[in-house]
């Protein structure tokens, strides 16, 4: 019985959450090479695009109609640029998403991250202006009970890929100064020393605009 | 770890229950007759009121401890049981869910009640004072419990995944070990709540007419 659970709790951990289905991409283009996203970013740097997206780049989202809060499934994809020698530079980050509840209740912070680089990739931290403290967190499963429980670096295996998901590994967005649609800047910092930043997109409650009830709050 | 209460729950429940005659969907353990019926008295964060289990007869209750500072698996539950009851259509108005905080110390009646308000209007959030809430877990030996942070801690909390579910006379019938899955057996609960909703207690008459 105990190991039904422990069972559980792992294929918890590990599932995959069906709203993860992603492709990368850049404004609908596919990206699923790194070479791909080097002549996106190029092209986006040509049409006047800021190397991070900016608030111009939301606006400019918006108007195409691909703003994350129109389609909140549609990818999200961050690289890893000009990071120094040894870094991640394979790191991909997909979907990444916030769960908001209240404004006075942490928001659960969710992402892909596709390591196609040749070496492991560790992730030590994550902050964000929009959530005050930003932590990584894990629910623990165990005996059919579960406790979150502080994560100091996560590692991303060479040509693998490492899921925060729903019932697993999350962050934990102390203060979530956001609202559902809108897209929230999160910088994450690899042990290397390099870091990405990636536009969260902001979900309610039930962490789908197509589900019942979508929290509106 | 005022209010830890340590658990033997499932484990040993599912051994020896699920009767063949109750087609439990695969995550659903039948408890008939080996928990106790519901009965508690506590704060129901909408009206601010002390609420009992007798409010709740004629009515299918799922019962759930949680926390309001959760961000992870209590809204993967509340999304998963309102997803059920979007299933069951017209019939939720059958339902009720009791979310049960296990930190009353830090979920205020108001904070309760927009939380839940966030999944579905059929999750009703309860407060019970540390004795009332020790003996409500124990009576269903369900566990949780309150860490305050230390310095070299943080403020954690531990709680049971199990969800329970009580037919119409306050029977305990179902225990769903988790629903804070991303693949949970959605189908399968609802299935188990139909039957409970239509089941023989109700007679063909009570069935035909709630179709009319």
């Amino acid at each position: 019985m105990t190991h039904r659970f422990l069972r559980a709790g792992l294929k918890t951990i590990a599932s995959v959450s069906g709203l993860e289905r992603a492709q990368g991409s850049c404004f609908g283009r596919h990206l699923s090479r790194p070479a791909d996203a080097l002549i996106c970013r190029r092209r986006l740097r040509r049409e006047g695009f800021p190397r991070r997206f900016g608030f111009a780049g939301l606006a400019l989202g918006l108007g195409l109609g691909l703003a994350p809060g129109l389609a909140p499934g549609a990818p999200n994809v961050a690289w890893a640029g000009a990071a120094p020698a040894g870094a991640p530079a394979g790191v991909q980050v997909q979907t990444p998403w916030f769960r908001y509840l209240l404004a006075s209740i942490p928001a659960g912070g969710y992402m892909t991250l596709e390591n196609n680089g040749a070496g492991p990739a560790v992730l030590t931290g994550a902050q964000s202006p929009g959530c005050g403290m930003l932590m990584m967190h894990r629910t623990e499963t165990v005996g059919g009970t579960d406790r979150m429980v502080r994560v100091e670096k996560v590692n991303i295996p060479a040509h693998g890929k490492l899921r925060f998901a729903p019932g697993g590994y999350h962050l934990m967005c102390m203060e979530p100064k956001m609202h559902p649609g809108q897209a929230v800047p999160v910088t994450l910092h690899f042990a290397d020393g390099s870091r990405i930043t990636v536009r969260f997109i902001v979900r309610g409650a039930n962490g789908t605009p197509e589900a019942p009830g979508a929290a509106k709050d | 770890m005022r209010g830890a209460i340590s658990l033997a729950l499932a484990g040993g429940l599912t051994a020896t229950a699920r009767p063949a005659a109750f087609a439990a969907a695969a995550q659903t353990i039948d408890v008939r007759g080996l928990v106790p019926a519901l009965a508690f008295a506590a704060t129901d964060a909408q009206s601010g009121k002390t609420v009992t289990a007798a409010a709740f007869r004629g009515k299918i209750v799922l019962l759930y401890l949680g926390y309001t500072n959760c961000p992870d698996v209590c809204p993967l539950t509340l999304h998963n049981i309102a997803l059920i009851l979007h299933r069951l259509g017209k019939d939720r108005a059958d339902v009720r869910v009791l979310f049960v905080t296990v930190d009353p110390n830090r979920d205020s009646l108001a904070v309760l009640r927009r939380y839940t308000a966030l999944f579905a209007p059929e999750i009703i959030g309860l407060r019970l004072g540390p004795n009332q809430l020790a003996r409500l877990a124990r009576r269903y030996r369900l566990a949780y419990s309150v860490s305050p942070a230390t310095a070299s801690h943080p403020y954690e909390v531990l709680h049971s995944s199990a969800v329970y579910v009580f037919d119409r006379t306050g029977a305990a019938r179902l225990l769903i070990p988790s629903l804070a899955s991303a693949t949970p057996d959605l189908p399968g609960t609802t299935a188990d709540l139909e039957r409970l909703l239509h089941g023989s207690s109700a007679g063909l008459l009570g069935r035909l007419t709630r179709h009319f």
